[in-house]
């Protein structure tokens, strides 16, 4: 019964976004239903009642932060911890805790989507780019309906191309928008060669302000990242512990485990978490080959087994 | 559902670990151990990477606590005295091939987080692997010359001219100075060396050879041979990421030092890059 009305409240938000078109201000209710659907960039006005509902009980009365004072929470937003705890570990809300059982999956991506974004103290109005539902994540006609943006989505989606792991084609949505703009540039100028040579004819009709456009349009779902499969196999969950171990000593110090540390100069590097890992190993055998496109990482990549590659892929496409 | 939420227990190791290990593990990084006493990310700090020098071929042993061929029986003293004085808990002498001409200046708290991390890690069971020195300098004995010359524990983190006026420096200068000199070793590569192996230190960070004959820059503030016209922003975005000004990223070993840079925290770095900005300027290409 609760789960029908709550089916029902999600159906009706999503409705709502759908029939009244891009510029309906975002419902800012902090339940279920809300999640970052119809959010751009999540702010710090959509997490205080997450956080004051699930986190004041206990902080910072008994330790850690007051997190109902923004630079207390801003601190650990960008130390990346309040992700670590509340979305990758699940430790946050203490397990057992009423917080815990009453937290869902979808508050967890809104407080990680608030850190990834570095923890702005505003939202950014989704008038901008809509969601219709959070499974959806097909954005407003007039903005997808540009030819340009057209012929991304065929191959790439908003989210990637599906959850299918046997995908080649890298998940987009929400990368970097100097990065995203860079490699088109590269593709253009065939300083990156696509294997099958259709990112080089894409790029090449492009002008820079095509680049531009596209790649600010695919940088603004940042924080929204595929559903997780449903069931992980057993084998892929211990090469992702394997990898883990190695993103920690090999990746995260720059690729930084989630965008939540990113600093301008470092618009240069993509985020990986949530990428297809099939497009990762890919990668990283081409630039375990050779030192064309980085020598930094080929530098690292030769330091990668095959068996650590698959693993580190299997990670960041599970870490979401 | 059930299997996801066992996955995202198994990524809660990395927080468990105690405040000491943890810094530890930071200047380990900081310190480049794994860049020699590594081959791949899995076996970590076994040791095995080979660096071929005008003196032979050095292997890197193995730094795990493995009771055989690692540190398994090494006490803290043992290993300050490895990181001080260059010497096995034996009493023999260490090649300084292993920079402790730098480790030397780390302070006791710091070596004892390395220590406490290095006994945190996995131990594996591979033996070390024999250096292939030419004679005469595979007598270890030899290496008491070169200490005597070289190493000199007690003086300050650098040659005198590069830490002139200290007294007046901030304390984030001091931090980067010790960063710089003692953890990260960059003089090592970027300070020419004279025949038998000692750092001139009247050259200092003003460009080396390294062993596999590539050029190490002068990294000094001279603005035509140095990096005097990086700007700040210049230098935290290249100890950050690799790419310098003309977005160009590293090659060769200095892509190793730049994934030990890029996990500074931003005041650690910041503190580097002020040290790093007042090195004293040298116009001199490396030979």
């Amino acid at each position: 019964m609760k789960h029908a009305v709550l089916l029902i409240g999600i159906l009706w938000i999503s409705g709502c976004n759908v029939s009244s078109g891009p510029h309906r201000p975002v419902p800012l209710a902090p339940t279920a239903g809300s999640s970052a659907q119809g959010v751009s960039v999540v702010g710090f006005d959509q997490v205080r009642p997450l956080l004051a509902r699930f986190c004041s009980e206990c902080h910072p009365a008994r330790s850690g932060p007051d997190w109902l004072d923004y630079n207390q929470a801003l601190a650990y937003a960008q130390n990346g911890k309040l992700k670590a705890r509340v979305v990758v570990q699940r430790n946050m809300p203490a397990v057992g805790s009423p917080q815990a059982a009453s937290i869902s999956d979808a508050d967890r991506r809104m407080i990680g989507a608030w850190a990834d974004a570095g923890g702005p103290r505003e939202s950014v109005s989704a008038s901008a780019v809509p969601l219709n539902a959070p499974g959806g994540g097909s954005p407003a006609a007039d903005e997808t309906s540009r030819p340009l943006i057209q012929k991304c989505l065929q191959c790439h989606g908003i989210r990637g191309p599906g959850s299918d792991n046997q995908v080649r084609v890298p998940r987009i949505g929400g990368q970097n928008q100097q990065y995203l703009f860079e490699q088109l540039r590269r593709f253009a100028w065939r300083e990156r060669v696509d294997p099958e040579g259709t990112m080089n004819d894409v790029a090449s009709i492009l002008t820079p302000e095509d680049m531009r456009e596209a790649a600010l349009f695919f940088s603004r779902w940042q924080g929204l990242v595929p559903d997780r499969p449903q069931h992980v196999p057993e084998r892929d969950r211990q090469l992702a512990v394997q990898g883990e171990m190695i993103a920690r000593r090999a990746c995260n110090s720059c690729h930084r485990n989630g965008a939540a540390h990113f600093d301008p100069t470092d618009g240069w590097i993509p985020v990986l978490e949530g990428q297809s890992r099939i497009y990762l190993r890919n990668q990283l055998i081409e630039f375990r080959k050779s030192s064309e496109r980085s020598a930094t990482m080929h530098e690292i990549a030769k330091r990668l087994s095959n068996q650590d590659i698959e693993a580190v892929a299997i990670y960041f496409d599970l870490v979401r | 559902m059930i299997t996801l939420l066992f996955l995202a227990a198994t990524f809660a190791w990395a927080t468990e670990t105690s405040p000491e290990i943890a810094n530890g593990e930071y200047l380990t990084r900081i310190a480049g151990c794994a860049d020699c006493h590594s081959t791949t990310y899995t076996n970590w700090m076994s040791g095995g990477l080979p660096l071929a020098t005008q003196f032979g071929t050095f292997y890197a042993p193995n730094l795990t606590p493995s009771v055989q061929y690692g540190i398994g029986n090494w006490s803290l003293n043992n290993f300050k005295r490895a990181l001080r004085e260059g010497r096995r808990p034996n009493g023999q002498f260490l090649f300084p091939v292993f920079p402790y001409r730098s480790y030397s200046k780390m302070t006791d708290g710091d070596i004892a987080d390395i220590y406490g991390y290095f006994r945190s890690l996995q131990p594996i069971e591979q033996p070390s692997r024999r250096h292939e020195l030419k004679a005469p300098f595979d007598q270890r004995w030899l290496v008491r010359f070169w200490q005597w010359l070289f190493l000199s524990a007690k003086t300050p983190l650098g040659p005198s001219q590069t830490l002139q006026n200290s007294g007046n420096r901030s304390p984030d200068w001091t931090r980067g100075a010790y960063l710089t000199e003692a953890l990260a070793h960059c003089t090592e590569c970027h300070t020419p060396r004279n025949d038998l192996g000692g750092l001139e230190t009247q050259l200092w960070m003003s460009g080396g050879r390294l062993p596999d004959g590539n050029l190490a820059p002068n990294i000094t503030s001279d603005s035509v041979f140095g990096r005097g016209r990086w700007s700040r922003t210049d230098w935290v975005r290249f100890l950050a990421s690799g790419m310098n000004p003309e977005n160009r990223s590293v090659r060769g070993e200095m892509a190793l030092v730049i994934q030990n840079t890029s996990a500074l925290t931003p005041s650690d770095r910041e503190a580097m890059v002020s040290y790093l900005m007042s090195l004293v300027p040298i116009a001199r290409t490396p030979k």
